[in-house]
């Protein structure tokens, strides 16, 4: 098994799990709530970019565009905010942290493409971007614990969610933040770097799978009992 | 490998490992945290019904046994007085011949049935001396004797012995549900039915016009009325037992009610 094979392995599992988040939420899309519909983009968009990223790199012999990176974190980043914009209701001081989050990211963005092109953007805009989703992840399951729903927690597609972003930017959070030192200075491990980041989204994506799933259970019970409640009446 | 490439992978695994650590723990302490505090409050609704129900239970009591002053009073004192009235009247009508005093001796009659009545209704004696069987059977056929609505009573299974406040507690229920079948239901046929099996299952069907008994529970709720019902219900709580109802809308309507024999 080569570094190679693992690689792509790594690659198109990752691609695989954005598939499948955006086929469940697709499949029903005007059922779903609309946190759940903002993770479909995210997948949608994830699919896109790669298949760019993989059609620039097989196709066209060109090595890894940053500029198809750079737009793709700054605009995951933007979904995901709007995610915990939504999830934050009635809770204004943690809306007004995410618009400022927004407007940070886009002002990063902005210097990506203006800024000195040595300067090490991805790292900033990538960290930056983990750092402000860890934040407003912990700062919902502050929420959850404060406002203390009835229902177990494991059966809300909320917490999944939450807690596939927690898992997935804490443990990419120091690759963000050493990527471009990585990708200068131990150039030959990248590879190996890289891999274990897909394999990681690969599970990020397969735990949000299973909110999505839970969506999905949480909205046939409605369905079924307002039937019910049609037979009977 | 060079040493600085190696120090570097080690600090970013030591780093990566840390923050998946602290991203597992929080989850963890998330879900720990609102189980142990739903359990919390779990246990402090419990404790909270234990002594709603204890103080029902109390209530309830003080209710049987003002009853039970009342029953006393009103045939000990009362009734023996009128009685006594009754007694000393007859001579004078005997003597007298005259309709007024007849009249005044029919009423003196009456007056005592009611009182008795009242005072049966208040706490049935046979209950304390026969049990419920026999009180059920003595209050249906009082209510055939009255032709307000003609009561059958059947009864199967083997009577299985029942703690004497619980023996109370079924009786209000069925005069509640007899009592509500007579002044709602516009019935002519009442059919009682006690079922002894490992509960005691009370069936009271009526033939009358049948009733919205969510619609009326709601309705009474909100209102804060429909005292007789909410009192079914909550002896029926006390007991540990189960209220079905079922309408035959718009011919009649029926009440079970399954009682554990034990508490």
């Amino acid at each position: 098994m080569t570094i190679e094979f693992v690689k792509n392995l790594s690659n198109y599992s990752q691609w695989l799990g954005s598939f499948l988040i955006a086929f469940l939420v697709f499949r029903k899309y005007s059922s779903c709530s609309k946190e759940i519909k903002i993770i479909g983009i995210v997948a949608l968009v994830s699919i896109i970019f790669q298949s760019m990223q993989n059609f620039s790199l097989h196709f066209l012999n060109m090595l890894y565009l940053n500029a198809i990176g750079d737009c793709y974190v700054y605009l995951e980043s933007l979904l995901l905010f709007t995610f915990y914009y939504l999830l934050f209701v009635n809770n204004r001081i943690a809306r007004f942290l995410v618009v400022v989050a927004a407007i940070t990211s886009s002002s990063i963005y902005v210097l990506v493409n203006v800024g000195d092109p040595s300067y090490p953007w991805y790292a900033v805009l990538s960290s930056t971007e983990g750092a402000l989703l860890i934040l407003f992840s912990v700062m919902l399951f502050f929420k959850l614990v404060k406002d203390l729903p009835q229902e177990n927690l494991l059966d809300m597609p909320v917490f999944w969610i939450n807690a596939a972003v927690l898992f997935f930017y804490s443990c990419t959070f120091m690759l963000s933040l050493t990527m471009d030192y990585i990708a200068q200075i131990l150039r030959n491990d990248f590879t190996i770097f890289w891999t274990f980041h897909n394999f990681l989204r690969a599970c990020f994506c397969m735990v949000i799978c299973i909110g999505i799933w839970k969506a999905r259970k949480l909205n046939n019970q409605s369905n079924d009992k307002s039937n019910k409640q049609h037979s009977i009446g | 490998m060079e040493p600085a490439r190696i120090d570097f992978i080690v600090m970013f695994s030591i780093a990566t490992a840390v923050m998946l650590l602290l991203a597992l723990s929080i989850i963890l302490f998330v879900i720990f945290y609102q189980k142990r505090i739903l359990s919390e409050q779990l246990k402090r609704q419990l404790l909270e019904a234990g002594y709603q129900q204890k103080m029902l239970e109390a209530a309830l009591e003080s209710q049987e046994k003002e009853r039970s002053r009342l029953a006393s009073d009103l045939h000990d004192s009362v009734g023996a007085m009128l009685s006594t009235i009754r007694l000393t009247l007859h001579p004078v009508v005997k003597a007298g011949n005259g309709q007024p005093l007849d009249q005044t001796k029919q009423l003196l009659d009456e007056t005592i049935e009611t009182v008795r009545r009242i005072s049966r209704d208040l706490l049935p004696a046979s209950l304390e001396r026969f049990g419920l069987s026999h009180a059920v059977q003595e209050m249906c056929e009082r209510i055939n004797m009255s032709g307000i609505i003609e009561v059958q009573l059947s009864e199967s299974g083997h009577k299985i012995e029942m703690d004497k406040k619980r023996e109370v507690m079924v009786y209000r229920i069925i005069q509640e549900m007899i009592n509500n079948a007579i002044r709602h239901s516009k019935a002519s046929l009442l059919k009682v039915q006690l079922v002894w099996t490992e509960t005691l299952d009370i069936i009271i069907q009526d033939n009358g016009q049948g009733f919205d008994y969510e619609g009326f529970k709601d309705h009474h709720n909100a209102s804060k009325a429909g005292l007789g019902l909410y009192s079914i219900e909550t002896r029926v709580s006390l007991l540990g037992a189960k209220l079905d109802y079922s309408t035959v809308f718009p011919k009649g309507s029926q009440f079970t009610v399954k009682v554990p024999t034990a508490a």
